[in-house]
């Protein structure tokens, strides 16, 4: 069985932090949850060249749209995180 | 003691920093092993660490390597890693806004890393061979030009599941070989972009040895 980890992403003292917050168990239900994006990936894409000359950092993401919910990591075993039955409590 | 390949772990993203970390749940069992394979575009991975203890390279392919990928190709290794879910800490040289691909095997049953192979002539099939001794397995990773159509085939003629496939600027993929027989063993890796291969022997723990009680004072009983 596959666990398809949900991880908080935020700004914590200046460091980008991956918390994660429970799994889910398909690509499906990842892809079927509004609340997790891909927004800051996409935001990282659009910018890249000026978060490379320095002109950007992640902070101004931040600053803008606040934490969010990625999904980045499937594994085969989560026992340490529970099954995330509603989504809608990531916000 | 057989070899058994354990938790896996397959993780891609964006880390927008010059380290990301993630976890990774090391199951139980006599002689664990993990390895980890990191395809990392535009930048050199410079160190890796699980629970804290610093893991050793097996094998790079540094970006001049891997020609026009451009990637740092990386294969690290940990004897005896903590057991539980524990943090895997990779380090950059520099900041790294592409995708990165990270793949984490737990073995048991392990005696560590044997020989290793590659082949960067870019092509598509592309096809290299390792020798391995009994029971090992192979881990096989790959970076194609495309997400279409991959294959990885160890050995050749038998399909595995992929166990990743992610894109990192260009395609990463791989998986891990049953335990196989001693041997060359020949490898092919397909995607419909020109495609490069690397493999790493994963060897099975010896038996632990027979206590043969026979050496020693005896007393005769009539």
């Amino acid at each position: 069985m596959e666990y398809y980890i949900i991880d908080k992403l935020e700004l914590i003292d200046g460091v980008l932090v991956h918390t994660s917050v429970g799994y889910l168990t398909s690509q499906e239900d990842v892809d079927a949850a509004p609340e997790i994006t891909t927004q800051f990936e996409d935001w990282v894409g659009t910018n890249k060249g000026d978060l490379e000359n320095g002109v950007l950092t992640v902070a101004d993401y931040f600053n803008t749209y606040g934490p969010s919910y990625v999904c980045n990591t499937v594994t085969t075993d989560a026992s340490n995180l529970t099954l995330i039955t509603d989504t809608s409590i990531l916000i | 003691m057989p070899l058994v390949r354990g938790t896996t772990t397959a993780d891609r993203r964006v880390p927008a920093s010059n380290t990301y970390t993630l976890s990774h749940n090391h199951n139980v069992g006599a002689d664990g092993y993990l390895f980890v394979v990191i395809t990392c575009p535009f930048t050199d991975v410079s160190s890796v660490t699980y629970a804290g203890v610093a893991m050793t390279l097996v094998q790079r392919k540094t970006r001049a390597n891997t020609g026009s990928y451009n990637t740092d190709w990386t294969v690290w290794r940990l004897a005896a890693p903590a057991t539980g879910a524990n943090n895997l800490v990779v380090r950059m040289v520099t900041s790294q806004f592409n995708g990165v691909s990270t793949f984490i095997t737990s073995y048991t049953g392990c005696a560590g890393s044997g020989n290793i192979a590659s082949n960067l002539t870019i092509s598509s099939p592309v096809t290299t061979s390792v020798a391995i001794e009994q029971n090992s397995m192979i881990i096989g990773s790959a970076i194609g030009g495309n997400s279409l159509n991959l294959s990885m085939q160890i050995p050749t003629g038998t399909s595995l599941t992929l166990l990743y496939s992610h894109n990192a600027n260009n395609w990463a993929f791989g998986s891990v070989s049953p335990s196989l027989g001693a041997g060359t063993i020949s490898c092919r890796a397909d995607s419909n972009g020109s495609t490069i291969m690397m493999l790493t022997e994963v060897r099975e723990a010896p038996d632990a040895p027979v206590v043969n009680n026979t050496s020693g004072w005896w007393m005769i009983l009539n």
